[in-house]
C-alpha cells in the first residue's frame, strides 16, 4: 500500500543569532533525519517530550513551516522546494485541531462564520456552507442552536468539539491533533476521545495525535512514533511499543508514567540522569548519550541508525 | 500531641458574583494525619483550589464568605488574625503551585529568594548561604553553588518546581500544600519531582494536602484520597479502598472514564451533562443532573456525609 504521507531524512533546523547585532548564528536541529511513512485510515500517536519537535514536524507537515531538507511525499506529490501552489493544493487534505480550544476560535466571531469561514473562501455559497455547518455539528454531538453562539458561552469541551467541526468541514482526509486532549478534564476527555475514533471509523480518517499523555496514546492510536530531541528514535505498533521497548527512552518514559493503581505502588521505577536538554556538544553522538543508563564509547562518537529490529518496530540504539 | 495536624470542618466558601453567591465549596470536612498525605481530586471548578487557599488564607477580599473551622495543631485559623496567621505561612505550612515561573520573582537571583525564607527566622547572611546550597542539593539540583546565582528564567521547569520545593522545606513546615504541583512538567521530570517531594516529606516526617487531577499521582503517593464534585466531598477514603472500591457514582464514572486500555479492548465510560454552577444551595444532591441512579429522594434533599465503613465516607443517597 502506497503511503499517504512519506517522510524521509526530514530536517527542520532552526537558527538564531547569538546576542543582537552578532552575526554568527547558532543552529537548533528541531527535527533531525526523520523518516516514516503515515498510510491511509490509521491513528498515528506522536510522543515526546517538550522541545523533542513533535510539533515542528507536525508544522512542517502542514506546511506552515518549511522543512530545511529531506524530502516530503503527501499523496505523492513532493512537498520540499515545492511551489505555493501545490503546497495549498496538499493542505487541502489536512486538517488541524490545537491543543487550546479557546485560541482555537475567534472570539468575536460566532461559531457558525466560524466553521463557514473556510468553506466560503473555498468558494462555496452560504446556504451551502450553512447547511454543512449545521452536518458537522451533529457529526460532534452538539445541536444547531449552538451555531449562533460565541466561544465564551461555550465550555471547554464544547469548544473542542467546535473545532473539530470546523476541522471536519473541510473534508480532510488526514487529521493532526496537537494535544486534543491536555487541556480538558477527565471526563470531557473521555467523550472527546471517543468521539474522535467514531469520527475516525465514520469517514477513515488518518490521525496523527501529538500528545505527551501515554494513556491517551496507548487508547486511540495503532501505532506509536518516540522522539527524542528531534529524532525518531522508536516506532512500531503500540503492543509492540508499550509492551516491548527498545530504545532506552522508550523505556524510561513508559516507566515514568504513574500508574493509576495503588497496589503496584512503587513498581519498576527507571532512573533518568542528568537534565532535559543535556545533549552531547558532538552533533554526530547519540543524543540520548549523556544521560542513557547503558551508554557506550560508541554512542558518544555516532549516531545509530534505525534499524527494523522485529517487522514494523524500528528502534534508533546500538543496543537492539 | 494529636495525631491529627489538620482537621477542617463543615467548610464552605461563597463568593459574591452579580446574580447572587456562588457556593464554591460547600460542607467540606476532613482531616489529614502527621506524616501522611491526602490528595484530593476533582475536576475543574470543584472547588479543590479554593479549600486549599482558604487554609492559607489567600484569597481574602470582601467577595466572599467563610464557614465552618480550620483546626491546624488544635488552633482554628479561622479564628487568629491576620498578623497570626503571616507565622502560619511558610513556617507552619508550606505551599507550592502549579506554575513556579508564577511564585519566582523573575528579578531575583533564585537562591536569594529561597535564603530569603531563612533569614527571616533570623538566620545570618553566611549560614542561609550554607544552607541553601544544602537544601539545592537535597532537592537534587546539580551545581547548586552555581544554580543558587541563577535567575529563574535560566532554569528549566523541573529545576524551578525544585526550588520552590526547597525554599518550601527551608523552614521545615509540618505541613505542605501542593497545588498541582507537576501538571506543568513532561513525565521524565514530574516523576523525578515527586520522587524528591515524596522522600523530603518522609524525611521531614511532613503531611501533604496535595490537589490533584491526575490519578496516577495519586495511586503513586497518597494514603488518603477525597473526590470533590462541584464543591462538595463526595468520598474520602483510605486510597487502596477507594480505586479498588469506589462508592459514589460521581467516582466510580471518574475511574472509569481514565483511558487505561486500548480501544480494541473496549470503550471508556464518559460522564454526560456538565458540571452545575450552584447559585442558590438547594435541598438536592448536585450529581443527580448527571447520575444514572438519581431518583425524587436525590432531586430533593441533600445528602448526608455518613461512614459506611471505618473512615471511608461517602456523601450519596443510594449507598
Amino acid at each position: 500500500m502506497e503511503p499517504i504521507i512519506k517522510i524521509e531524512g526530514l530536517n527542520k533546523q532552526f537558527s538564531s543569532s547569538k546576542g543582537l547585532f552578532s552575526r554568527k548564528k547558532t543552529y537548533v536541529n528541531a527535527v533531525q533525519d526523520f523518516s516514516l511513512d503515515i498510510y491511509e485510515g490509521e491513528i498515528l500517536g506522536l510522543i515526546g517530550e517538550s522541545g523533542s519537535g513533535k510539533t515542528t514536524l507536525a508544522r512542517v507537515l502542514l506546511g506552515l513551516t518549511r522543512s530545511t531538507g529531506g524530502s516530503l511525499k503527501i499523496g505523492g506529490a513532493q512537498m520540499v522546494g515545492a511551489g505555493k501552489a501545490e503546497i495549498k493544493k496538499a493542505r487541502e487534505n489536512f486538517a488541524v485541531v490545537f491543543q487550546d480550544p479557546a485560541s482555537n476560535l475567534n472570539p468575536r466571531q460566532t461559531v457558525e462564520s466560524s466553521i463557514i469561514r473556510p468553506l466560503i473562501i473555498r468558494g462555496m455559497s452560504k446556504e451551502k456552507a450553512r447547511e454543512k455547518a449545521k452536518q458537522a455539528l451533529s457529526s460532534v454531538q452538539l445541536d444547531e442552536s449552538y451555531l449562533e453562539s460565541y466561544p465564551h458561552q461555550l465550555s471547554g469541551g464544547q469548544q473542542q468539539r467546535i473545532a473539530i467541526a470546523r476541522a471536519l468541514v473541510m473534508e480532510p482526509k488526514v487529521m493532526i491533533l496537537d494535544e486534543p486532549t491536555s487541556a480538558l478534564d477527565i471526563s470531557v476527555q473521555a467523550q472527546i476521545l471517543n468521539l474522535l475514533l467514531k469520527l475516525q471509523k465514520e469517514y477513515n480518517l488518518t490521525y496523527v495525535i501529538i500528545t505527551h499523555d501515554l494513556n491517551v496514546i496507548r487508547y486511540v492510536s495503532d501505532r506509536i512514533a518516540v522522539m527524542y530531541m528531534g529524532r525518531l528514535v522508536e516506532y512500531g505498533t503500540i503492543d509492540d511499543v508499550l509492551e516491548h521497548p527498545l530504545h532506552p527512552y522508550t523505556d524510561i518514559l513508559i516507566h515514568s508514567v504513574p500508574v493509576s493503581d495503588p497496589d503496584n505502588r512503587g513498581g519498576e521505577k527507571r532512573k533518568f540522569p542528568g537534565e532535559p536538554g543535556d545533549v552531547p556538544e558532538d552533533p554526530a553522538a547519540c543524543r540520548l548519550a549523556k544521560r542513557c543508563p547503558h551508554v557506550t564509547e560508541r554512542c558518544l562518537k555516532e549516531t545509530p541508525p534505525l534499524k527494523e529490529v522485529t517487522p514494523g518496530h524500528f528502534a534508533e540504539c546500538f543496543l537492539v | 500531641m494529636s495525631d491529627t495536624i489538620l482537621r477542617v470542618e463543615h467548610l464552605s466558601v461563597d463568593y459574591k458574583i452579580k446574580a447572587g453567591w456562588l457556593s464554591a465549596v460547600n460542607d467540606v470536612s476532613f482531616s489529614i494525619d502527621r506524616g501522611k498525605v491526602l490528595a484530593l481530586v476533582g475536576e475543574s471548578g470543584c472547588g479543590k483550589s479554593t479549600v486549599a487557599h482558604t487554609i492559607m488564607r489567600l484569597s481574602i477580599d470582601h467577595n466572599e464568605r467563610i464557614g465552618g473551622n480550620i483546626f491546624f495543631e488544635d488552633r482554628d485559623l479561622t479564628k487568629i488574625s491576620e498578623a497570626e496567621m503571616e507565622k502560619v505561612r511558610g513556617k507552619h505550612i508550606g505551599m507550592i503551585f502549579q506554575n513556579p515561573l508564577d511564585s519566582l520573582n523573575p528579578v531575583y537571583r533564585s537562591g536569594t529568594q529561597v535564603a530569603e525564607a531563612l533569614r527571616l527566622d533570623g538566620m545570618s547572611k553566611r549560614e542561609a548561604r550554607e544552607r541553601v546550597i544544602q537544601l539545592y542539593r537535597d532537592v537534587q539540583i546539580p551545581n547548586p553553588e552555581e544554580r543558587i546565582e541563577a535567575f529563574p528564567h535560566e532554569l528549566s521547569g523541573g529545576m524551578r518546581q525544585r526550588v520552590m520545593i526547597a525554599m518550601m522545606l527551608a523552614r521545615h513546615p509540618q505541613l505542605l500544600i501542593a497545588d498541582e504541583p507537576t501538571t506543568a512538567l513532561d513525565v521524565t521530570v514530574e516523576a523525578q519531582v515527586l520522587n524528591i517531594m515524596k522522600e523530603m516529606c518522609d524525611k521531614e516526617n511532613a503531611s501533604v494536602l496535595l490537589i490533584t487531577h491526575n490519578f496516577g499521582i495519586v495511586a503513586e503517593i497518597a494514603d488518603r484520597i477525597g473526590i470533590m464534585y462541584a464543591g462538595e466531598l463526595v468520598e474520602e477514603g483510605e486510597v487502596h479502598e477507594i480505586f479498588r472500591n469506589p462508592v459514589h457514582p460521581y467516582s466510580q464514572a471518574l475511574l472509569a472514564a481514565l483511558p487505561k486500555i486500548k480501544k480494541s479492548e473496549g470503550t471508556i465510560r464518559t460522564i454526560e451533562g456538565t458540571v452545575p454552577r450552584i447559585l442558590e444551595k438547594k435541598p438536592e444532591c448536585r450529581f443527580a443532573n448527571r447520575c444514572p441512579y438519581a431518583d425524587e429522594t436525590c432531586r430533593c434533599s441533600s445528602p448526608e456525609a455518613k461512614f459506611i465503613e471505618d473512615g471511608h465516607m461517602v456523601r450519596c443517597h443510594k449507598r
